[in-house]
């Protein structure tokens, strides 16, 4: 289990990381979103070791990473840029791996490359964009390792080579207890891929679920009435939003599906629908209730 | 059980740094190739023996050294610079430290293959050549330069940890490392007047002797030479080496990963490098000071109204580099600002330079050494400052006998005593005692460190004075006197004027046979010039060969010429068989030229100079202006020259050393304004007594106090 | 068998669930067969093995499977029936939609006409396979 307690990082003058506190459980799929310079890229490289915190800790079982190679074993990082070494080909890269990653799988090496098709003596710096970046989830997996962090690495995948890393990752999850964290700057990228979502904001994690149970527990009411009402008739109910045009109001609740539909029934009204939200809705309502705009917050635009 | 130096990742960096480390290989192998080259042609006889121009061999490795060093590391090092690089080799599961000490294994092992190439085709050329190898030389050199390897890198090391940007790094790293070298040395250079004074502080603290930083050294070896088998030199920069390249691991784990693209300079490391910019010009006023206090003020060298303005002035220009160093390297007024209080540093500095070594000298001044006290003694050789490989000029085997040797005698004790007292008391009046000659008395009276007596200036009287007791001495050291006379040790090469390098062989070799029969007095008697100490011992053969050795014994090279007559016979026929052979037409030829001229005189330049038997004349003894008035011919003016010349140019020749006498003849001939090519030839010419009797009237009518009797031709 | 609509609003684990039920009401899954595996599911699929292995602990604990050590999920004999009840449970949702929609005046006939022209493409569908 990855913790991060009361983490802050600088550089110089700007702070990048201030207290941040995470938790990245075993056996997962951990899914880290922020927009770009919110410190997503920070937090994995302080958990892969590169970076020291200035304050707090990144532990790894309760054993600090930085300049652990013992815990470093058990991590691998892939980043958004990435480095091979000069003028090497896979199998010079892989002899390096091998070397100093306690765990590598030279058979693991050897079936990945046969399944993405890549030439390993030839050499990198002639391989496309996209190839570069299989050539690296290859390796980065053969390492067998616990934590295995891919900065923004789907982005640059075709689909078909997208569904076989993942279900490489889900593979290593099911059979190893991995735990994968992935970035993405595609919401919906991370919704069919993790199982646990944290949104990262000017340093620190402002939100941290599971993702089934953010979709699930998050809902769109449309409900109406024959007689005229105010909100408070809903009281008792958890909403993030309200809104009311005529005589049809639009609620956003939270709570547990059934036991909600049941009391708002018990109502009576002449309208009564329940929609589910997408990913994004879920997440700019629950930033509105913290008193962020989306918008600000990820730069997107919403949908 | 973690390893420091990791093989997997050894095996990458070695392999990333393959292209600069061939490049190295090779370049140095070339170089060998060339300065070897130069070196054959140049001195091919002092290349017979085992010796290393240091300056020739050794100066190019060292150069090559300071830029392949920086090549390496900066090379090696360059992923500490760009972000993505550097987040990749952080990411490895391996500590900082074993990063570092990987990559400096890396590094030198690629350096000592360059280095080694250089030693291998250095010993296959000589081989090829057929010249010996002085093994524990070159096996000294090499140590030397692995260890300022290691110096090296470990400095470019540190400085690229701290400094990032290669090229703040490679300048700071060098001001830090050398420039207080180059101070010191600079420093001792200027004060060497009496290096009494620095001297005690160098023996005790290496850090202050230039000599003892092997890397660190290359101004003040090209200009002085070095010793490289100096072990306490050696263990020195070795301690020192470690102790940087440890320095540099610190430095390399403590850095910041994510300094990839910022260039960071420590503020220690500033603060050191901006005084270090500011000092070189305090230095004049600094020298000036620490003279003025050892000597007092010389009226006549600088009026005293200079010296406040001076010191003004100075501290000005001092301060305006210390300031603009930080403005260019900082650019931000503030930071210059701040920097100024800490330009006290130089100041205080500089005042360390000016007081502290005087108390140390005056401390030293204070105590005269007892002769009771003097256990023994030693003549200095001054060995770090002389170049020991310099063959010509200087070490004679006599002389390397002598600065080994460790007398103890009663009387020269009270004479060392006595003069130890002198010295004290010239130090402290602050006269100006210049050593010339580098006469000095290391002295063991039981303390933990050597003392020093300084012989006063060769011209005064009490040297000749204690030169004459210490002769004295000497003679009467009957293990001093056996070791002079004893044959040189070592591998030794001979050469003789006028034979070819296997026939010189042949001639040494009977001489050493005879040399060995000999009693040491006779042996003494051999002995050719050693300088001021000994006297030669005359001896009134007609026979004026001589044979000169080059030796190379441990790690020391010196000369030594030896004189071939009647007591080593067997040495002398040989020599006179081949120089007949080799020159009897020639000198024939020349002399009967000679008589013709006597005859009938031309102004003909070939006889400008000439050398003819044992004594040197030239035309003007044979023809000068009073003569030119008074006589018709040189014949009239010389008639006893003219019988012995004519007498020769007739004679026979003979091998024969119990009826011969050598001549040889000299000309000089102008090939251009500058050189002079002089042609040798010497032959031995059969002499019945009448001849031999004109000849000893001959050499008595001529007496010169000034030199030998026996007159042995320079190269 | 299963599909997953990524690009749905639905969450993927709601969607496994009705897919489950759907499955065991077709009769497309026997009674006491066996489920697929989480891992053979998610390989197929692509989908995220916890999110699966939530949706089996949902219809585990509604009694719809059960599971073996070692061997995998089977489906419980009364599975359909629970569905079943399960499902007869919305009748009463269904009477009071009757019940409103009386109110606003549809007439019978319309309500019955949608209900028989449900079972009957539905009947279609069955004798066509």
């Amino acid at each position: 289990m990855i913790t991060a307690s009361f983490v802050t990082k600088r550089f110089d003058d700007t702070v990048a990381l201030q207290k941040l506190n995470c938790t990245i459980p075993e056996g997962c799929v951990y899914g880290l979103v922020g927009s770009n310079g919110s410190g997503k890229s920070t937090l994995l490289r302080l958990i892969s070791g590169i970076y020291r915190p200035e304050e707090g800790k990144i532990t790894i079982d309760d054993q600090e990473v930085f300049d652990n190679p013992a815990v470093k074993n058990r991590i691998v990082f892939v980043p958004d840029e990435l480095y091979f070494l000069p003028h090497a080909n896979l199998r010079r890269m892989e002899q390096l791996y091998a070397s100093v990653y306690e765990h590598f799988s030279l058979e693991r090496f050897e079936t990945l490359l046969k399944e993405f098709s890549l030439n390993p003596d030839k050499p990198l710096n002639t391989f496309s964009k996209g190839m570069r970046r299989q050539a690296a989830t290859i390796l980065a997996l053969s390492c067998c390792a616990d934590y295995i962090l891919f900065d923004e690495t789907f982005d640059g995948l075709d689909p078909v080579m997208r569904n076989l890393v993942k279900n490489l990752l889900y593979n290593e999850v099911m059979e190893r207890k991995a735990t994968a964290v992935v970035t993405s700057h595609s919401l919906r990228e991370l919704e069919d891929t993790c199982d646990q979502l944290a949104l990262l904001h000017k340093g620190g994690i402002i939100f941290e679920s599971d993702v089934d149970h953010l979709k699930t527990s998050l809902f769109k009411v449309q409900i109406a009435f024959s007689d005229d009402y105010g909100r408070e008739r809903f009281d008792g109910v958890e909403m993030l939003s309200y809104e009311k045009q005529g005589s049809v109001a639009t609620m956003i609740v939270r709570g547990d599906r059934g036991e909600t539909e049941a009391k708002l029934k018990a109502l009576a009204p002449v309208l009564f629908e329940v929609l589910p939200l997408s990913l994004e809705e879920v997440f700019v309502y629950e930033m509105g209730q913290r008193g962020y705009e989306f918008s600000e917050v990820l730069k997107q635009e919403v949908k | 059980m973690k390893k420091l130096i990791h093989p997997g990742f050894f095996r990458e960096i070695f392999r990333q740094l393959r292209g600069k480390g061939l490049v190295a290989t090779f370049i140095l192998a070339g170089l060998n190739l060339v300065f070897f080259s130069i070196y054959l042609t140049r001195d091919p006889v002092k290349a017979s023996i085992g010796h290393f121009d240091a300056r020739l061999m050794v100066a190019p490795m060292l150069i090559m050294l300071y830029v392949f060093v920086p090549v390496m590391v900066f090379g090696a090092y360059r992923w500490l610079n760009k972000r993505v690089e550097s987040d990749f080799y952080h990411a490895i599961p391996l500590t900082r430290t074993q990063i570092y000490a990987t990559t400096s294994a890396a590094i030198f092992l690629w350096l000592s293959i360059a280095l080694g190439s250089y030693a291998v085709v250095h010993a296959i050329l000589r081989t090829a050549f057929g010249l010996p190898i002085n093994w524990l030389l070159f096996l000294c050199v090499f140590v030397n330069m692995l260890i300022a390897m290691i110096e090296i890198v470990a400095a470019f090391s540190i400085g690229l940890s701290l400094c990032g940007r290669g090229f703040t790094a490679f300048f700071q790293s060098i001001a830090v490392l050398f420039l207080p070298r180059v101070i010191l040395t600079v420093f001792w250079i200027l004060t060497e007047v009496d290096s009494g004074f620095t001297l005690p502080f160098s023996m005790i603290l290496p850090f202050f002797n230039p000599e003892y930083n092997i890397a660190a050294t290359p101004i003040h070896s090209l200009i002085y030479g070095i010793n490289y088998a100096n072990p306490l030199a050696m263990l020195y920069s070795l301690v020192m080496s470690t102790g940087l390249l440890l320095l540099g691991g610190v430095a390399f784990r403590k850095r910041k990963s994510e300094l990839a693209e910022i260039p960071y300079a420590s503020k220690v490391l500033q603060a050191a490098t901006r005084v270090m910019f500011g000092m070189p010009q305090l230095l004049s006023v600094t020298v000036i000071l620490n003279v003025w206090l050892r000597y007092g003020w010389d009226e006549d060298f600088m009026p005293r109204e200079i010296l406040i303005p001076l010191v003004m002035t100075s501290i000005l220009f001092s301060f305006i580099f210390y300031c603009l160093y930080e403005l260019i390297s900082s650019r931000k007024m503030k930071k210059v600002v701040k920097a100024m209080p800490g330009y006290v540093l130089c100041l205080a500095l500089s005042a360390f330079f000016i007081f502290v070594p005087f108390w140390v000298g005056k401390a030293r001044t204070l105590t005269p050494i007892s002769a009771e006290k003097i256990k023994s003694f030693r003549i200095s050789n001054e060995s770090t400052i002389l170049i020991p490989s310099n063959i010509s000029g200087s070490e004679t085997w006599s002389d390397y006998v002598l600065y080994h040797h460790t007398f103890s005698d009663t009387k020269a004790n009270a004479l060392i005593a006595n003069q130890s007292k002198e010295d004290c008391k010239n130090q402290q009046k602050g006269d100006e005692v210049n050593i010339t000659g580098m006469e000095r008395i290391i002295v063991n009276d039981g303390g933990l460190f050597r003392k020093m007596v300084n012989l006063p200036a060769d011209y005064s009287y009490s040297l000749i004075n204690f030169k004459e007791a210490f002769l004295k001495i000497c003679k009467n050291d009957p293990a001093f006197t056996e070791k002079v006379a004893a044959y040189p040790k070592g591998q030794i090469t001979y050469y003789a004027q006028g034979l070819s390098l296997s026939e010189a062989r042949e001639v040494g070799r009977l001489f050493r046979e005879d040399y060995e029969k000999l009693t040491d007095e006779q042996r003494m008697s051999l002995i050719g010039s050693y300088g001021t100490v000994i006297d030669v011992v005359q001896s009134k053969s007609p026979i004026a060969l001589s044979i000169g050795l080059y030796g190379s014994y441990g790690t020391e090279n010196y000369t030594a010429t030896y004189r071939i007559n009647e007591l080593t016979p067997n040495a002398a026929k040989a020599m006179l068989g081949y120089l007949n052979a080799r020159n009897a037409e020639t000198v024939k030829k020349e002399l009967k030229t000679l008589v013709e001229w006597m005859e009938h005189p031309k102004n003909d330049p070939a006889f400008d100079r000439f050398n003819v038997g044992t004594r040197y004349v030239d035309q003007w003894n044979l023809w000068n202006y009073e003569d030119q008035k008074k006589f018709a011919t040189p014949k009239e003016a010389h008639p006893d020259e003219y019988m012995l010349l004519k007498a020769l140019s007739e004679a026979p020749m003979t091998d024969d050393p119990s009826h011969c006498v050598t001549f040889s003849i000299v000309s000089y001939e102008m090939s251009s304004l500058t050189s002079v090519k002089t042609q040798i030839a010497a032959a031995g010419f059969a002499v019945d007594d009448t001849l031999l009797a004109y000849i000893e009237l001959w050499i008595a009518s001529e007496d010169s106090t000034e030199e030998f009797p026996f007159e042995v031709l320079d190269l | 068998m299963f599909t997953i609509d990524k690009l749905s609003r639905t969450p993927i684990y709601e969607q496994l669930i009705a897919q489950f039920e759907y499955g065991i009401l077709s009769g497309e899954i026997a009674p006491d067969g066996k489920l697929p595996s989480v891992r053979e599911l998610s390989q197929k699929l692509t989908i995220n093995p916890n999110t699966l292995q939530r949706a089996y602990a949902e219809i585990e604990r509604r009694g719809l499977c059960y599971s073996v050590p070692g061997s995998g999920r089977f489906l419980t004999k009364d599975a359909i029936l629970h569905l079943r009840s399960e499902a007869e449970m919305k009748i009463n949702e269904f009477a009071e939609l009757a019940e409103k929609l009386r109110e606003c005046g549809v007439p019978k006939t319309a309500l019955l006409n949608v209900v028989t022209s449900v079972y009957a493409s539905h009947e279609r569908k069955e004798t066509e396979q």
